[in-house]
């Protein structure tokens, strides 16, 4: 795959980008093309990107690990809108070639995927930026982040929205367990069924949510979580216990 | 103070989050743990640390917040918790706060100045007036603009280089000039591991050798520059003053 000279767009070029997400013409890949290398509204910031098409979200954010990583050119820069919206228009060919679905409209979804804005309720639904700061939060075991990094890029799911949208969740022994309640190391993907109820991550949030102002979850081990779940979540605790227990045979 | 201050300061190249608390207007137990969680706004960075328990006593601490993107947008939670029955209780908490910054640190005027110069040859140079160092960018073919465009890449790739020949400037200037500026710089470049040896004395006394003498700045003055390009964040630390022409110091 092409390796591609890294630009951030200018806040015009951001508004530009904006409009052609929301407007979704019929020749939208071209037009974001065209805009990707307006030098108007974009400028130059020598870092260069290799443009490969991520099988997940994890995938995802280790390519754009390697420039905006502690060791990386743009790591000063990992917090600018502009520089993650021009990111996100040169990854858009890649991105929305490889959704299988067929309704161009429903690849391209909301505005939040693509453009970031600053709002901290949405900006975790940004598809490029989102999987690279769930892996930054968890950068010294990402594996313990697989419940945000396991799905494919242009379709995140249910679990990343109530893990990632929540800062206190999204980081730490709850985001492992999390991991443990929901992902299956061995077939590496998403346990199935996992949306509905009862324990579903859904409930999972409020819980959480409910005990914050009782139990520094925070402060305690992935170990002493799963005990602390109720009954309803009893399907997934069998299953991180053996998670747990397989992890340590295997260790 | 009722219950609680907290503050934002910079000291040398640092940003130091100073807490100070009285609890002691609450009756918690001996063994409950006071702990502080620090988010950065409108982020996933979080750290929590330990400040101390009811029977140790203390009531103040100091928290080197310098690897944090911004230290100057800070959120704060004090937590007490207990504890009991295997569970870490919440007893005390205080959410949500917002520590003093220095004031106006967001316009405030950086101590390192940059000026543009027409007629400067090379793309840049560091030059001294009236006592004080200026980063003098070429405005030849428009560098200044472009540069000052891209200085989020620019600028930390020249600063190290900026800040080894200060350096040199600061260890050699025995005028004092400007002993205001002198003095900021001495405890910045000390910060960053300069030799105070080298700045308060006469080079003399150090060694009688002249190219001894020299050895020990070079070396030190690389020290530092290699310990400034090291800390990444310190890049985001040091305030920039963009004039629009040399000789406009006081825009």
């Amino acid at each position: 795959m092409p390796n591609i000279i890294v630009r951030s767009f200018t806040p015009s070029g951001s508004a530009a980008f904006k409009s052609l997400i929301l407007a979704k013409p019929h020749n939208i890949v071209s037009e974001i093309k065209k805009i990707i290398k307006d030098n108007s509204i974009t400028t130059e910031t020598g870092a260069v990107l290799e443009l490969r098409t991520p099988k997940n979200r994890l995938e995802m954010a280790k390519i754009l690990w390697e420039i905006f990583g502690t060791e990386g050119l743009l790591y000063p820069r990992r917090r600018d809108f502009d520089l993650w919206n021009w990111v996100s228009a040169a990854y858009f060919e890649t991105l929305i070639s490889s959704d299988i679905r067929l309704d161009l409209k429903r690849k391209i979804g909301g505005a939040d995927r693509w453009v970031l804005s600053g709002d901290v309720l949405r900006d975790h639904r940004h598809l490029v930026s989102g999987p690279y700061f769930a892996y930054e939060a968890n950068s010294s075991d990402p594996k313990k982040a697989m419940c945000q990094l396991a799905t494919p890029v242009t379709q995140p799911g249910e679990l990343v929205e109530r893990i990632s949208g929540k800062r206190n969740l999204a980081s730490g022994p709850v985001c492992h367990l999390a991991t443990l309640l929901y992902y299956d190391s061995e077939k590496k993907s998403l346990r199935a069924g996992l949306t509905t109820p009862p324990g579903n991550p859904k409930k999972f949030s409020y819980y959480f949510t409910q005990i914050d102002r009782t139990i520094d979850y925070e402060g305690m081990k992935v170990t002493e979580l799963i005990d602390l779940l109720p009954q309803n979540f009893s399907k997934w605790t069998k299953l991180a216990k053996q998670e747990l227990s397989e992890k340590k045979t295997r260790d | 103070m009722d219950v609680l201050d907290a503050h934002v300061g910079i000291e040398g190249s640092r940003s130091i989050l100073f807490l100070e608390w009285n609890l002691s207007g609450f009756k918690f137990d001996a063994e409950a743990e006071i702990w502080i969680e620090i988010r950065r706004a409108g982020s996933y960075e979080y750290r929590r640390e330990f400040l101390t328990n009811f029977k140790r006593g203390n009531t103040e601490a100091s928290i080197d917040v310098s690897n944090m993107t911004d230290p100057m947008n800070l959120r704060l939670r004090l937590k007490v918790i207990l504890d009991k029955h295997g569970k870490r209780l919440l007893v005390g908490n205080l959410d949500n706060f917002v520590p003093r910054v220095p004031k106006d640190s967001n316009k405030q005027k950086g101590f390192l100045k940059i000026i543009k110069d027409d007629s400067l040859e090379v793309p840049w140079c560091v030059r001294v007036s009236m006592g004080e160092p200026f980063l003098v960018i070429s405005g030849k073919k428009n560098n200044y603009a472009v540069l000052k465009e891209q200085s989020p890449v620019f600028i930390p790739s020249i600063l190290p280089e900026v800040v080894r020949q200060i350096h040199v400037w600061a260890v050699n200037d025995r005028e004092r000039e400007n002993p205001e500026v002198f003095n900021k710089w001495k405890n910045f470049l000390i910060a960053l591991g300069g030799d105070e040896k080298l700045f308060d004395s006469d080079l003399n006394e150090i060694d009688d050798s002249e190219s001894n003498s020299d050895n020990l700045v070079f070396e030190n003055s690389r020290e530092c520059a290699a310990e400034f390009a090291r800390r990444n964040s310190i890049i985001d630390q040091v305030d920039f003053l963009y004039l629009d022409s040399q000789g406009d110091l006081n825009a």
